[in-house]
């Protein structure tokens, strides 16, 4: 007995699908961000996470999650731009606008901690890759300053900055002045993207599934070696 | 996992049901799936775009990051170079095609054409093979919308701002493109190259700038520009457009000439003629339209190192104009190149006076070589948009120190005006070491130097002509009084052996004409034989001719002949030269009656009637020191023969001929000869030759001479 088309052919179209997606890959950058703030402990900050569209296309999301930190997360917090969420709670920030920024108010105590996942697209039909970057800046106003000078290259003081689909490693930069923080920026093991591989994953299962069936129909394990059915 | 992989191995080891290679081949793709999502890597984006005069440098950007102190947005740019050979820098970013014109580049070292650059310092001015150099651009974007733009790497090695814009980044408006456009093109396809630019111009290009070229590995390569271009008429004007031919496909770079680095604000540029046809005229015209030039304009004037080569070549119709003017530095007319006959025409209007020395390769350039035809340069004076004002001070020649004569050097002064108001002045401090002037119309010379001139030639009857035959009006003038002075000449050397002289003549269809040479207060005039021949008639001069000579306060004469000859009438020239042989050293007052001897040439004529009033007056009074052999003072007024058999019917008994030589106070003298040379004031009367010789020992007075 032949495995049934319609249960095979969902098996390949999954798979297919699953394929496809690799035709337009969505990767990600993921980055264990561990910042050790007892320098500064008691100053009131901010916290400035800035996505800014440097290809002109809405192609990346920047993801913070696993925020742990002994300091105290202040009000008001100002989103601008493609920001959804909340701190401690994973936040989202994309690149709808040419500049998104949460800007979150921060009593600093000694360390703070979370998890950036980052996608990797670059519309090379832009002049720039979008960048992710992170600042601790005060509260003027209407730009707030850093709190301390970096080795950032252009002088604006962020701790590190991400240019996202495009493999130039990690340019982490250190501080300049103190007091300040100190900080490291690791990578994540890299995954699949979560949907394509559930979509993968979903096709692999089908098969899988039609396969014992039909064993479990047509080609009992004793068998299957000396006779091949031909029926 | 483990199960699926139990499947695969039963299939693989225990089922050989064809289905199961179908299984095999699903699960080997899905293999190479999860290879390629487990190791999948972003390409490598940003891709270096090739630079465009430095191809081995490529650029890099960052992303943008918001600049806190300044509100800018920032990206760093990183310049490495790909090549296995170092690069000299220094190297600029040129930032073009930002889009929306909104964003703008905060921090630019300047911009061209509203083109923004920034300098990129390069350590010891070398960029070594694989080595990176960074900058920072910061982006004004104050709405903090998405924006695009285009870089290209530059290389200057001059030091000097020369950027290469590409000919789509310059505006059909943007007449003034005032650096380098470049254009891409095939092979040895100049055409093409000119048609690329003339199609974003929409019309054609007028003007080729060249200069160097590079081929595509960045080596420089000579420049050529085929036969087969051609220039064409065009109302448009651009500046700097710079045009290539070489040897492959590539963009390639204005370079100014090391030897000759202009100011930094005027780059060299070269205007090449490339049609080399024989016979007809060039007409190169730099017409400022500004006057007076504003600080402004200054960039305008490109003309640095304007050469012309092979300035025979075209059609009237075909010409080059410059517009513009004024503050040129090393203007360069290198005509006589292979020049072989024809015409060329160049004319500066209203340059004005530069006192930095700007000018000083306007002569040089000239004489640099050429075999015959003529080369005319009419710096003009006069304003179209303020007729009455007078430019007293046309050009100031300093500090040229760099000619090269030949052996038929040219300098050729055409002062045409078209209101006799306006008169030019050339002053020089140090003028170049030989050179032939032709002038028409009224030109003051006014240096104060030794000016070693071999030949100078104020003519104004074949200048009219030529005016004439180029289309020029306003020469046709009933009255034209025109002035040749060579006042205030300071040690005046002629080339040994050379019949140097001064000679004018007056134009022809004229009602009245007067004609005078000033050279007084002449210092050291110094020449083997000396010439100042001032020489006013013509045939159909109907109303009056008057010819002088003003030559007071002469010191310090050393030639060992000098003539000093004036001519005044209506008769045919060879008459004048062939009969006039006397001497009329003191010619009384005819008309006041006073006694008292004129003062100046207009102190005493009258407007007669036609061809009645021939005048000459010599006046060196006092001629101090005068040192020749042989000095010869003639002073001739002859009228027309065409009514020999009755004078009287045209002059009358109360219509003389006036001839003057006014000598007075000449102290001391030491010449062995004086020939004065005195013809008669009357048509054949008294027409005999007449040669009165005297050795002076004491100082020369009026009284002395009035015999």
């Amino acid at each position: 007995m032949a495995l049934h088309p319609i249960t095979r052919g969902l098996g390949v179209l999954a798979l297919t699908a699953g394929l496809a997606g690799f035709t337009n890959p969505a990767s990600a950058t993921v980055l264990n961000v561990a910042i050790d703030t007892s320098l500064l402990e008691g100053t009131q900050g901010q916290l400035a996470f800035d996505l800014t569209d440097g290809d002109s296309a809405l192609n990346n999301t920047v993801t913070i999650t696993n925020f742990v930190t002994d300091g105290t997360l202040n009000s008001p917090v100002v989103m601008e731009g493609g920001v959804s969420g909340a701190l401690p709670s994973a936040v989202s920030i994309s690149d709808t606008n040419f500049f998104n920024e949460l800007l979150q108010p921060f009593i600093f105590a000694t360390f703070i901690s979370f998890t950036l996942t980052l996608t990797d697209n670059y519309d090379t039909n832009g002049s720039l890759p979008d960048q992710f970057a992170l600042y601790m800046v005060n509260f003027d106003t209407p730009i707030p300053k850093p709190l301390f000078t970096t080795s950032d290259p252009t002088g604006n003081g962020a701790l590190f900055a991400v240019d996202l689909g495009v493999n130039d490693g990690l340019p982490s930069y250190q501080p300049t002045t103190s007091p300040a923080a100190s900080w490291s920026v690791t990578h994540a093991p890299t995954v699949p993207e979560p949907g394509a591989s559930i979509l993968f994953g979903t096709g692999l299962l089908a098969l899988a599934g039609c396969r014992r069936r039909r064993q479990a129909l047509e080609c009992p394990a004793d068998l299957a070696v000396s006779q091949p059915s031909f029926t | 996992m483990a199960t699926l992989l139990q499947h695969v191995k039963a299939n693989v080891s225990g089922c050989f049901r064809p289905v199961s290679w179908w299984t095999l081949s699903v699960l080997l793709v899905s293999l190479i799936f999860i290879f390629i999502n487990v190791c999948w890597l972003p390409p490598v984006l940003a891709a270096a775009q090739p630079g465009v005069v430095t191809k081995q440098v490529t650029a890099v950007f960052s992303g943008l990051r918001l600049n806190r102190a300044t509100g800018t947005f920032d990206s760093v740019a990183t310049l490495k170079n790909n090549s296995t050979d170092p690069v000299p820098g220094p190297l600029s970013l040129v930032i073009t095609g930002i889009t929306p014109s909104s964003v703008t580049l905060a921090n630019a070292t300047g911009t061209l054409s509203g083109v923004p650059y920034l300098d990129v310092p390069v350590a010891n001015n070398i960029l070594e093979a694989g080595a990176t150099i960074t900058a920072v651009l910061r982006f004004n974007n104050p709405s903090r919308v998405s924006f695009t733009f285009n870089h290209q790497v530059t290389q200057d090695p001059q030091g000097v701002l020369n950027y290469i814009l590409n000919s789509d980044q310059v505006s059909q408006e943007d007449k003034q493109a005032l650096q380098i456009i470049y254009a891409k093109y095939q092979a040895n396809d100049l055409t093409g190259a000119l048609d690329l630019l003339e199609s974003h111009f929409a019309g054609p290009i007028e003007e080729y700038f060249n200069a160097y070229t590079f081929d595509s590995n960045g080596n420089k390569i000579p420049f050529e520009i085929p036969d087969t271009a051609k220039l064409v008429d065009t109302p448009k004007e651009y500046y700097n457009i710079l045009t290539t031919a070489g040897a492959a496909d590539g963009y390639y770079k204005y370079v100014f000439d090391p030897l000759s680095p202009p100011p930094p604000y005027l780059p060299n540029v070269n205007v090449v003629d490339i049609t080399h046809a024989t016979g007809f005229d060039d007409i190169a015209l730099v017409d400022e339209k500004l006057n007076p030039i504003t600080a402004s304009d200054v960039k305008r004037f490109a003309y640095g190192h304007y050469v012309l080569e092979n300035g025979q070549g075209m059609t009237k119709s075909v010409y080059k104009r410059v517009s513009g003017g004024g503050y040129a530095p090393n203007i360069l007319g290198s005509d006589a190149h292979n020049y072989s006959g024809g015409l060329n025409f160049y004319e500066w209007r209203n340059l004005v006076i530069s006192k930095t020395g700007l000018y000083c390769d306007i002569i040089g350039a000239v004489i640099s070589g050429g075999s015959g035809g003529y080369v005319f340069y009419n710096f003009e004076t006069h304003s179209g948009a303020d007729p009455n004002k007078k430019y007293t001070d046309l050009f100031q020649l300093d500090d040229c120190i760099s000619y090269q004569s030949v052996a038929i050097p040219l300098f050729m002064v055409l002062s045409q005006s078209d209101d006799t108001r306006d008169f030019a002045s050339i002053i020089t401090r140090k003028p170049p070491k030989k050179a032939v002037i032709y002038t028409h119309g009224t030109l003051l010379f006014n240096w104060g130097v030794p000016f070693p001139i071999s030949l100078i030639i104020a003519e104004t009857q074949s200048a009219n002509k030529r005016l004439l035959d180029n289309g020029f009006t306003n020469v046709k003038h009933t009255f034209e009084e025109y002035g040749f002075a060579v006042d205030n000449f300071y040690e005046l050397r002629w080339n040994g052996g050379n019949k140097t002289y001064y000679r004018s003549h007056a134009a022809q269809k004229l009602k009245s004409l007067i004609y005078t040479i000033s050279a007084r207060n002449l210092y050291n005039l110094n020449a083997t034989e000396i010439y100042l021949v001032s020489q006013s008639h013509g045939t159909s001069v109907s109303n009056l001719a008057i010819n002088a000579i003003d030559a007071r306060d002469l010191q310090l004469l050393y030639g060992e002949i000098v003539k000093l000859i004036s001519f005044a009438g209506v008769a045919r020239q060879e008459y004048i030269q062939s009969k006039v042989k006397q001497i009329n050293y003191n010619y009384p007052d005819p008309w006041q009656g006073d006694g008292i001897a004129p003062r100046a040439w207009n102190d005493y004529f009258p407007f007669g009637d036609p061809e009645d009033d021939p005048y000459v007056w010599l006046s060196f009074d006092p001629i101090l020191r005068m040192l020749s052999s042989f000095i010869y003072f003639i002073s001739a007024s002859a009228c027309t023969d065409s009514r020999p058999d009755d004078p009287l019917y045209y002059f009358g008994d109360k219509s003389p001929i006036a001839v003057d030589v006014d000598v007075r106070n000449i102290i001391p003298s030491y010449h062995f000869v004086v020939n004065w040379w005195e013809k008669d004031k009357g048509y054949r009367r008294n027409h005999e030759e007449m040669i009165v010789d005297y050795n002076y020992s004491r100082p020369i007075t009026w009284d002395a001479l009035n015999r």
